[in-house]
């Protein structure tokens, strides 16, 4: 077999190997009951999280709203695909998508300190707001953000969704294909 | 359904599983949309009025914000409380965590305290505390918005209000001793006396107590030079049982309570006296200092 055949077969090899399935379910998990927790606030008040998400000025005021309502949902449903593994490819590219939004968005908070004009003194709707995120503004989220978006996309690549939904649907398919 | 074999790249599922993602918003977003419109405290799709994120500063225009004593978390990153009372009304006890500022008289504020509170992040509420909620912190806010300090509140009904309502209290400790130590190489001794009484010497300074004026720098230069080494306060009255409670103010005790709220972590208060000096040539202070 030639060098190139080699290669391919190796890589082939460590691209379906059966322990990226136990791997997947860690970060699966992990990931999925990080975004459920995070989900579940935004959820119940949809009103904060609309001015959370203008404290950062990165959307024009008026369609700040479009996301707040769907971007909590949009988290809920990856994070209940995930832990369930079902689709668990394509939720991975759901996560990662919003994971890169995530580090955009904290690293432009980060970069600007969400600095106010020195004349400005918040409401106590914005103080509130700032308060909850005022810890976002740190590196600390960031780079647990650019660690899930790592495994979330390991596991768009290596998991074969074995342990879980996908996986049994697939074995009970080839029972029937069997019988 | 993943059917690569054993050495295949899987490729169709890693194209298949955008599809999967397109859908997964899709479905996601419909959803969404569908229960904000049913939910009770469901937000409008767009948004017509702006975001009231900042607003005008009330001490901007002169008027006061209060803050009730309930609403008040002194242990809120995000608050910071100022005591505008004099040091040893503080150091009998101050909200958790408060910054001594007091409001003398006949002295502007304390600069050091204006910069820390102008370098606080963006939307830091200060609040201001007196007595009695009254004239003090109002002088006291009112100054320090002159400064450029925002988001500002004066606490209401003060430390009255706040013992009255049970909360936690903070006390400053000034430890008593009964009288100089014999040995006084390495501490430094201040005379909480009126001026031109004692001379100074070396290892003791002047600082008369006034309650309308606040240490002289020079002297707190001096004190500062040599940080390491305890202070004792010294006076010509005997210190009564509760010197923080009894008025007028000793004035040891008033000096040591100064110099605690400046910084100064290593003070006592002498509680004999000094004796008075002897104009027949007798025993003298400068005596009672050997």
């Amino acid at each position: 077999m030639s060098d190139a055949g080699l290669l391919k077969k190796w890589v082939g090899a460590f691209w379906n190997h059966p322990a990226h399935a136990g791997v997947s379910l860690v970060i699966r998990w992990v990931v999925g009951i990080t975004f459920l927790v995070a989900a579940w606030p935004k959820l119940l008040a949809p009103e904060d999280f609309a001015f959370s998400i203008a404290l950062y000025r990165m959307l024009p005021e008026r369609y700040v709203h479009i996301l707040a309502i769907a971007l909590p949902m949009v988290e809920l449903f990856a994070a209940v695909l995930f832990l369930a593994g079902f689709r668990v490819r394509g939720t991975a590219v759901v996560m990662c998508g919003m994971l890169v939004m995530f580090i955009v968005a904290l690293a432009y908070a980060h970069v600007h300190q969400l600095e106010m004009p020195s004349c400005g003194c918040f409401t106590p709707a914005g103080a509130r707001a700032l308060a909850d995120h005022a810890e976002e503004v740190g590196t600390g989220l960031l780079w647990r953000d650019v660690a899930m978006l790592f495994a979330c996309g390991y596991v768009w690549l290596f998991d074969t969704g074995r342990f879980g939904v996908d996986g049994l649907l697939r074995r009970l398919a080839a029972r029937k294909e069997g019988k | 359904m993943e059917r690569n074999s054993p050495t295949d790249i899987p490729w169709r599922e890693l194209g298949i599983a955008w599809r999967d993602a397109f859908l997964l918003v899709a479905v996601a977003v419909a959803a969404a949309f569908a229960f904000n419109a049913i939910r009770e405290n469901g937000i409008p799709v767009i948004r017509h009025a702006p975001f009231d994120l900042l607003g005008p500063c009330p001490e901007v225009q002169g008027d006061i914000s209060r803050l009730a004593v309930e609403k008040l978390r002194p242990d809120d990153p995000h608050v910071r409380v100022v005591d505008a009372r004099m040091p040893w009304d503080y150091a009998a006890g101050h909200v958790p965590g408060a910054w001594p500022m007091p409001m003398y008289e006949t002295a502007p504020l304390d600069r050091e305290i204006i910069a820390r509170l102008a370098s606080m992040k963006a939307g830091t509420w200060v609040v201001v505390v007196d007595e009695t909620g009254g004239q003090l912190a109002e002088r006291a806010l009112s100054a320090l918005a002159a400064a450029g300090v925002r988001g500002l509140f004066v606490l209401e009904g003060g430390m009255a209000a706040w013992k009255r309502a049970g909360k936690l209290l903070e006390t400053m400790e000034i430890p008593i001793v009964s009288e100089l130590p014999d040995n006084r190489r390495g501490i430094q001794v201040v005379d909480a006396l009126p001026e031109n009484v004692l001379p100074s010497s070396s290892e003791s300074v002047q600082l008369p107590f006034d309650d309308l004026l606040p240490p002289e720098e020079d002297v707190l230069k001096r004190l500062r030079a040599r940080l390491q080494a305890p202070i004792y306060v010294v006076s010509d009255r005997e210190l009564p049982p509760d010197p923080a409670r009894a008025r007028p103010v000793h004035p040891g005790w008033g000096v040591a309570a100064q110099l605690r709220t400046l910084g100064f972590s290593r003070v006592f208060v002498v509680r004999k006296p000094l004796l008075p000096p002897s104009p027949e040539g007798g025993e003298s202070r400068e005596d009672a200092h050997e």
